[in-house]
């Protein structure tokens, strides 16, 4: 009797492989980090932690997390003997972007909470879910990014290099500063994410034309970079 | 015969690189033997089989199965062991092959992982993490998991890799019983020639990417053999000493261990020669006999020829 699908397997067979990583320890790492930047910082909004230096530390745990899941597995030859199972390939790369997807999201969504708590806000209001959704959103967004470029190099190392050159030149580069890649590099978006939604659930204010470029545009090219992966995957990548 | 694996001109380039140059294998039922030299696309070969490469030319077939448009049907099949494989190294080697079992979709997923487990010879050590296992215990992972599946057919590439002589020796008494029981076939890739040669039935030599020899143990033996006798006589040096006085008879002579030895130029010539010889000198003629190549002879004879 088939009680789970393979995808759920691989989920889980990856979710039990991740607890080799410090798992436990960067969730707790991640939540104190959002409350001292938050402290650091003196401001009273809820989204506060997750900016400037919290921005930082999330790019670099997404970074550095999912081209291990991918890239690294390629690299300590993991993928090979996974593929040599019967499972379908796209199954194995799905359950490896939720697994990249979940972590990260579980540690800031931790962080949220802790905020909320320790700064006395109610968590009857809709301020910290909206932060987790926008947080949702980011990330979702980050590991897509990460994963394409992982699939496209199959090495480690240099997934994490080119990740990390991409946002932080991308951020800096003149082109940036003028606004044109504020949103790709969603370094300046989650501000922007999180009033518009805030608003939008509040029936509060006008929805800001920023609402589809600041959450439109990340989930269409998170998507668009998954299907792509998948399908490169599934069809054309070759593993020796 | 059925074939399991077969491969039509099979070419596989990386980059300008080519690793496979027209390979040709015929791999039928059994226990099979697939040797060459380091470098030679073995493990290109093997890869392509499984679907992890596409061939940038030729068919590979598996069961009958297009390696790389059925992969995933030809996986359902069959087991593999890679070569320096890596597994989840914070799982225990228990709690892992539970997991292979359920991809396998094993229902009863706890006995069997238990089952292989101590066929392998790695049940007092099912509870330890697998990065704390040696190369050898790898290895017995390493062939539980490919096991797991009940495969019609493994591959193993050198399965018999950082073993100790113990650990040797039990593989391939499993190997030779998995294949004696249960009809299991097994696709060796070895450099440990001996071995091979005492478990398998069918051997495929390549070089270079391209098939240079293949077939049944024997008529390797028997084809490759470097055409040496062994002559049991009465009188070895008498006979020895008017062999080599016949023309375009034999290479070279010798004795050893009062038999005597001769490398063959004619054997048609030899078979008539021997016993009116024995007779004209009025000797005993106790044995006469063809010295069977072993596989590392065939081999060494296979590249030499090959290289030529």
């Amino acid at each position: 009797m088939r009680s789970k699908s393979s995808l759920a397997r691989l989920t889980r067979l990856e979710f039990d492989a991740y607890w080799g990583f410090p798992t436990v320890e960067l969730v707790v790492f991640t939540g104190l980090l959002s409350v001292a930047n938050r402290l650091e910082t003196g401001s009273g909004q809820l989204n506060q932690g997750f900016y400037g230096f919290g921005i930082l530390i999330q790019i670099l745990m997404i970074g550095t997390i999912t081209p291990r899941t991918f890239a690294g597995s390629i690299n300590r030859r993991e993928l090979i003997v996974l593929l040599s199972y019967p499972t379908k390939r796209w199954k194995i790369l799905l359950s490896k972007i939720i697994v990249s997807f979940a972590v990260p999201f579980i540690a800031l969504s931790l962080g949220v909470l802790l905020n909320t708590y320790l700064f006395g806000a109610s968590f009857l209001t809709f301020a910290p879910y909206v932060l987790m959704l926008v947080i949702a959103i980011q990330v979702l967004y980050w590991c897509s990014l990460s994963m394409f470029i992982s699939i496209m190099l199959k090495n480690e190392i240099v997934s994490v290099f080119v990740f990390l050159l991409f946002m932080f030149g991308l951020e800096l580069s003149p082109l940036t500063a003028s606004g044109q890649f504020a949103y790709l590099t969603q370094l300046r978006s989650n501000m922007v994410m999180y009033g518009s939604i805030l608003s939008l659930v509040q029936g509060s204010g006008t929805l800001s034309s920023d609402f589809g470029i600041a959450i439109g545009f990340p989930l269409l090219v998170s998507f668009a970079l998954i299907l792509l992966a998948i399908g490169y995957f599934e069809k054309v990548m070759q593993l020796d | 015969m059925t074939q399991l694996i077969v491969t039509e001109n099979l070419v596989k380039f990386f980059g300008d690189i080519p690793a496979l140059e027209g390979l040709n294998l015929k791999v039928p039922e059994g226990i099979s033997g697939f040797i060459g030299p380091n470098g030679a696309g073995k493990t290109t070969t093997i890869n392509i089989l499984l679907g992890l490469l596409k061939a940038t030319e030729g068919k590979a077939y598996v069961f009958g199965l297009d390696a790389w448009h059925n992969s995933f049907e030809i996986r359902r099949r069959l087991g593999v062991l890679h070569e320096r494989p890596a597994y989840l190294g914070n799982f225990t080697a228990q709690k892992y092959l539970q997991h292979v079992a359920r991809i396998y979709e094993i229902s009863d997923y706890e006995r069997k992982s238990a089952e292989i487990l101590t066929e392998v010879g790695l049940s007092s050590a099912k509870d330890k993490p697998i990065k704390t296992y040696s190369a050898g215990m790898t290895q017995r992972l390493g062939l539980a998991q490919a096991l797991i599946g009940d495969p019609e057919l493994v591959i193993l590439d050198e399965p018999t890799a950082n073993l100790d002589p113990l650990g040797r020796i039990e593989i391939l008494d499993m190997i030779k019983e998995l294949n004696e029981k249960s009809g299991v076939s097994f696709f060796i890739s070895s450099h440990i020639l001996p071995e091979l040669e005492k478990i398998c039935r069918w051997i495929s030599i390549i070089q270079y990417g391209e098939t240079i020899a293949q077939g049944n143990m024997n008529e390797l033996a028997e084809k490759y053999s470097a055409n040496v006798y062994m002559i049991d006589v009465s009188n070895p040096e008498l006979f020895a000493e008017q062999m080599g006085k016949i023309d375009n008879l034999v290479e070279k002579i010798w004795i050893q261990k009062n038999v005597v030895y001769c490398k063959v130029k004619d054997t048609e010539k030899l078979h008539n020669t021997v016993p009116k010889l024995v007779a004209k000198l009025n000797l005993q003629l106790r044995s006469f006999q063809p010295l069977r190549s072993n596989l590392e002879e065939i081999f060494r004879t296979v590249m030499e020829d090959s290289s030529e």
